[in-house]
């Protein structure tokens, strides 16, 4: 019972995720100018990393808090770099 | 591995499904929103209540199932809503400097946006120019 309770809903939330991803990455690719598509990148490394923990509940192991963990610190630092390239032109000065 | 009683499931579930909701919400209004200062607002749904509500019901999973209280998940739900305000923050900052060197004639304009925001850019160097002519004589 709370077994097919559960994959429903996992399966529920990896679709919403999903779609959430597919309208982060129209944004992405419309633009129209460069702080957007930066915009629209970090909210898609979000989605994807609740996608990867959603996975984790569903395949029942506790391994992909790691891989979230690292896409997160990735997607950080690289929307850090992007935001200080868009200011400055450079991103180490 | 022991199955988590029901109302865990249910409380799992409703979690999961509230922050994968929330985050489809954010996507939308990040397609929907008209200026890039508007859909700064919607992206940060999907970081903040929709990446805690997802990892904490994925902890609580995983807490049921093993039967301890796992503290692993926490890194991951405490440090995306902290470093979500500052990259929002960063990448503001440098739209809006974009914008001013942009809004004061440094190129020609490529959208429709950045034509708009030079036309107010020129209207209100004129009214200060305006401003700046015009004698003082109402103080008395």
């Amino acid at each position: 019972m709370s077994g097919t309770i559960l994959a429903l809903a996992i399966l529920a939330a990896q679709f919403l995720l999903a779609c959430a991803m597919v309208c982060n990455l129209w944004r992405m690719l419309r633009g129209p100018r460069a702080q957007d598509r930066v915009l629209a990148f970090d909210a898609f490394y979000v989605n994807g990393m609740l996608l990867l923990v959603v996975f984790g509940i569903r395949s029942g192991t506790t391994l992909y808090f790691e891989a979230a963990l690292i896409v997160a610190l990735l997607g950080f630092v690289s929307t850090a770099a992007l935001a200080k390239f868009l200011m400055r032109g450079e991103v180490i000065e | 591995m022991t199955a988590p009683p029901l109302w865990a499931a249910w409380l799992v579930v409703a979690l999961a499904v509230f922050g994968a909701a929330l985050a489809m919400v954010g996507a939308l209004g990040l397609l929907r929103m008209r200026s890039f200062y508007d859909r700064a607002h919607p992206a940060t749904l999907a970081a903040t209540m929709g990446a805690t509500s997802i990892v904490l019901a994925s902890l609580l999973h995983f807490s049921f199932a093993a039967g301890r209280l796992l503290p692993k998940a926490f890194l991951v739900a405490v440090f995306i809503p902290l470093v979500s305000p500052v990259t929002t923050m960063l990448l503001a900052r440098a739209a809006l400097a974009r914008d001013r060197s942009q809004a004061f004639g440094a190129r020609p304009p490529q959208t429709p946006e950045d034509a708009e925001w030079q036309r107010k850019a020129a209207l209100l160097a004129e009214a200060q120019a305006e401003a700046a002519r015009r004698p003082v004589e109402e103080s008395s």
